[in-house]
């Protein structure tokens, strides 16, 4: 269990708490309860398992307590006797928490760490897909050069730029849209 | 729902067989003293009623008036719901028209209709019985929002006992580590036990 300076992952899953946090209050201010659940439960745990599946378990003291903390608050409109029970037993707050105010993000989303943690998720994501693509056509007993019981090895690779012929494009853009900042799609 | 915020204090049975705490019998309640306690007219001279109960009346209305939200089901916008807006716009000035309405679809039980006939039926008592209470809860907001019939599942109710229990257990492991990981020896065997619990995949 570790204290002190966040890392990439902490400020992602600290960052994705937030989210959660802003979007399900929107969704309980619109009496929208089944999304208030999916963002407030669902969606919260599975940033959770993420958090634990990318540290290896190597997780942020302060940052487990404030999940904690922040789902039993998220919770209590909908299940209030947990909440009630792990809000003094396991948090040992004094008083109930029906009188505790509601969940507030830690600091406002940050939309680049949204863009880099969703980066990341992806190309996870493709990794596995590439990986479990060459265990099934392997089933299907046809001719790959994958071999599940080896040692296996990655290499990713990233363009620092964008190639030569769209940058050019993206320039002339970024100059029309300056001066006019405004652009008109005609069909 | 204008009779709602004094129907407390004319009758304490809800067949009015016994009057409420203003002791008024039905028959004394004149259209002048309607209009007293609901559009705040003049204090009529033809009743044998207190001007101060009247005003007990009136203080409860005026408080919880306008209501904020009418909740209902669907099948009753194009009669109910309707007219209780064009009640509210005969009646009242626009300070006392509602603020809101909310729809609801019918209640399903595991994706049938619920009926008698057939047996596929639930209380919410029988509910909190099998499930408990926070289950049943969370399975009913998950049933659905808005006008779409809203389904019950069992199944999504038998998970959420154990997505509690599960996350109990965590949160409460969890808390075990931090007492053991602000003492000196955090590398020991127990930490490493105990830390398998946190990396667990949830539910």
């Amino acid at each position: 269990m570790r204290t002190g300076r966040y890392t990439f992952f902490d400020r992602c899953f600290e960052n994705e708490m937030n989210a959660l946090i802003d979007l399900t209050t929107a969704h309980f201010d619109a009496t929208n309860y089944k999304l208030a659940l999916k963002t407030g439960l669902f969606d919260f745990q599975n940033a959770k398992s993420w958090y634990l599946v990318v540290t290896g378990g190597d997780v942020h003291r302060d940052l487990i307590l404030q999940f904690i903390e922040a789902q039993v608050l998220l919770i209590t409109p909908i299940a209030p006797h947990w909440s009630e029970y792990i809000w003094r037993e396991v948090l040992k707050k004094s008083g109930s928490v029906q009188d505790a105010a509601f969940a507030k993000p830690s600091c406002p989303e940050d939309p680049v760490i949204a863009a880099a943690q969703a980066y990341v998720k992806s190309l996870s994501d493709a990794v596995h897909q590439a990986e479990s693509l060459q265990v099934k056509k392997k089933a299907k007993g046809k001719q790959v050069v994958f071999d599940p019981k080896k040692p296996k090895r990655l290499s990713i690779y990233v363009a620092r730029e964008f190639p030569a012929w769209q940058q050019k494009y993206i320039d002339a853009l970024e100059e029309l849209y300056d001066e006019v900042c405004l652009i008109t799609v005609r069909h | 729902m204008a009779y709602y915020t004094i129907a407390h204090l004319l009758h304490s049975k809800i067949d009015g067989s016994e009057l409420g705490p203003a002791n008024i019998p039905a028959k004394d309640m004149t259209d002048e003293i309607w209009d007293y306690i609901f559009l705040s007219k003049e204090y009529p001279s033809n009743t044998s009623v207190p001007e101060s109960t009247l005003k007990q009346l009136r203080n409860s209305f005026e408080y919880w008036y306008p209501l904020d939200v009418r909740v209902s089901g669907k099948d009753l916008i194009n009669n109910h719901l309707t007219f209780f807006l064009y009640n509210h716009t005969a009646l009242f000035p626009e300070e006392y028209w509602p603020r809101g309405i909310r729809t609801n679809g019918h209640l399903m039980l595991n994706g049938e209709k619920m009926s008698k006939s057939t047996g596929n039926s639930m209380t919410l008592r029988e509910g909190v019985e099998k499930f408990g209470a926070d289950a049943t809860r969370i399975a009913l907001a998950d049933a659905g929002d808005a006008m779409d019939d809203a389904n019950f599942e069992e199944n999504n109710a038998d998970s959420a006992v154990l997505r509690l229990f599960t996350e109990r257990e965590w949160s409460e492991v969890f808390d075990y580590i931090t007492q053991l990981t602000t003492g000196t020896n955090s590398q020991s065997f127990e930490h490493a036990y105990w830390a398998i619990y946190l990396l667990r995949p949830m539910f």
